[in-house]
C-alpha cells in the first residue's frame, strides 16, 4: 500500500479528535449533571416527564410536575 | 465556578432548607423531587451523564457503521488509477467535510428561531451545532492537508479559493464560539450570537459554490459524485461513510445539546437562588433597620415636634 503514513495519519487523526471531543463532553457532563435536580434532566426517563410534549420544549417538564416551573420564562 | 460549587452543595442532597440559596432551589423545584434517580432519602442517585438508553444504541450502531466503513475502505475498495492508495483518505476527508454544512446549517435555523421566538432552548441548539461544526470544520482542514501533500504535492495553498473560504468559514465560527464565551447575559448573548451566526452562514454558499465560481483559482476538482464516475464499491463506500458521518453528528448534538442544557440549567438556577439571597438579605436588613431606627425616629420625632412647637 502506497503512501501509507498519509492515510493513517489522516484516519487516526480524524477519529482521535473525534474520540477527544466525545471524551470532553462525557467529563464535562459527569461534572455538570450532579449539579442540577434530577427533574431538570429532561432526557431521563421519568414517568414524570413527557418528552414527547410540544409544549414542553424550552422548559422543564409539564404542569403536573412542575407547577413552579422557572425555566419557562426563559423560552 | 463558586456559583457552580453553590448549587452543588444546595442539590445534592434532600431540599432541607438549611439556607436562603437552598430554600430557594427548593422552591423552585420542590415539587419535582421524587422521580426514578431519586431515592428515599432524596438523595439525587444519577445517573450523571448525558447519555440515556437511545442515545446509546443508536452509538452502538454508529460504531459498526464506522468499523463497515474502514473494512470497506481498507480491505474492499481497491486502489484509484490515478491516485493510488491515497484515495482511501477520500473516505474521511470527504464524510467529515459535509458535517460542517449540516452543522452550520442547523445553527442557522436556531438562530433565526432564537431570533424570531427569544427562544433559549434553540440558543443551545445553536451553539451545540456550531461547536461540533467547528471541530469538522477543523478535521476537514487538517485531512485536507494531509490529503493535498501526496496529490497536489503541497500542505496548503494559499490561492485556492475552497481552502481559503472553507478557512475563513472556521476562523467565523470559531469567533461566534470564542464571542460567546465572552458574554454572560444570556438573553443578549443569544440574540448577538444569533446575528454572528447568520452573518457566517453566508459563508457557506461560497464554500460550496467556489469550484463552480472561480474554477482557475482551485486545485479542487468540481463537484463529480453526480455524475457516476466512481465505481459502485467505492461510491458504496463513500455513501456509506457520509451516511455514517452525519449520524455522528445527530448523535454528537443530542449529547452536546444535553450538556449545554445542563449548562444553562446550571446559570438559570444559580441565579435565582442568588436574587433569592439578595432578597431575604434585603429584607432583613430592613428589618434590623427599622428596628435600630425606631427610637431613633422617636427622638428626632419629639425634637421636630418641639422645633414645630417653637
Amino acid at each position: 500500500m502506497t503512501h501509507l503514513n498519509y492515510i493513517i495519519a489522516g484516519w487516526l487523526i480524524t477519529f482521535l479528535g473525534i474520540g477527544l471531543y466525545i471524551s470532553y463532553v462525557i467529563a464535562a457532563a459527569k461534572r455538570l449533571s450532579p449539579q442540577v435536580p434530577a427533574e431538570y434532566r429532561r432526557w431521563m426517563e421519568s414517568p414524570n416527564i413527557d418528552l414527547l410534549d410540544s409544549s414542553n420544549q424550552g422548559g422543564l417538564g409539564t404542569a403536573e410536575t412542575s407547577s413552579t416551573n422557572t425555566n419557562s420564562e426563559h423560552k | 465556578m463558586n456559583q457552580n460549587k453553590d448549587i452543588k452543595a444546595n442539590t445534592s442532597g434532600a431540599p432541607s432548607g438549611q439556607n436562603s440559596a437552598e430554600a430557594a432551589l427548593s422552591a423552585g423545584v420542590a415539587d419535582c423531587w421524587g422521580s426514578a434517580a431519586v431515592d428515599a432519602a432524596g438523595t439525587d442517585t444519577g445517573p450523571f451523564s448525558t447519555s440515556s438508553r437511545n442515545t446509546n444504541l443508536f452509538g452502538l450502531l454508529i460504531l459498526a457503521g464506522f468499523i463497515a466503513v474502514f473494512l470497506l475502505a481498507f480491505f474492499v475498495v481497491e486502489a484509484d488509477r490515478v491516485q493510488g492508495d491515497v484515495v482511501r483518505l477520500m473516505f474521511v476527508h470527504v464524510p467529515v467535510a459535509v458535517v460542517p454544512y449540516l452543522a452550520f446549517g442547523i445553527t442557522a435555523i436556531g438562530s433565526i428561531a432564537v431570533l424570531l421566538k427569544r427562544s433559549q432552548w434553540w440558543d443551545v441548539v445553536a451553539s451545540s451545532s456550531a461547536e461540533i461544526g467547528v471541530l469538522f470544520g477543523a478535521l476537514t482542514l487538517i485531512t485536507g492537508s494531509i490529503w493535498g501533500r501526496p496529490t497536489w504535492n503541497t500542505w496548503w495553498e494559499w490561492g485556492d479559493v475552497r481552502l481559503m473560504t472553507s478557512l475563513v468559514l472556521f476562523l467565523m465560527f470559531a469567533g461566534y464560539l470564542a464571542y460567546r464565551r465572552s458574554m454572560t447575559d444570556t438573553e443578549i448573548r443569544a440574540r448577538r450570537s444569533a446575528v454572528l451566526a447568520l452573518i457566517a452562514t453566508l459563508n457557506l454558499v461560497l464554500v460550496n459554490r467556489s469550484v463552480e465560481w472561480w474554477q482557475n483559482r482551485t486545485l479542487h476538482q468540481q463537484s463529480t459524485l453526480a455524475e457516476g464516475r466512481m465505481e459502485n464499491m467505492t461510491l458504496f463506500t463513500l455513501m456509506l461513510a457520509i451516511v455514517v458521518f452525519m449520524s455522528l453528528f445527530g448523535w454528537l448534538l443530542v449529547q452536546r445539546f444535553r450538556l449545554g442544557w445542563l449548562a444553562h440549567q446550571i446559570e438559570t438556577l444559580g441565579l435565582e437562588a442568588q436574587i433569592a439571597q439578595r432578597r431575604q438579605q434585603a429584607a432583613s436588613g430592613y428589618r434590623e433597620a427599622v428596628t435600630q431606627l425606631q427610637p431613633g425616629q422617636s427622638q428626632s420625632g419629639q425634637s421636630q415636634s418641639g422645633r414645630v412647637e417653637k
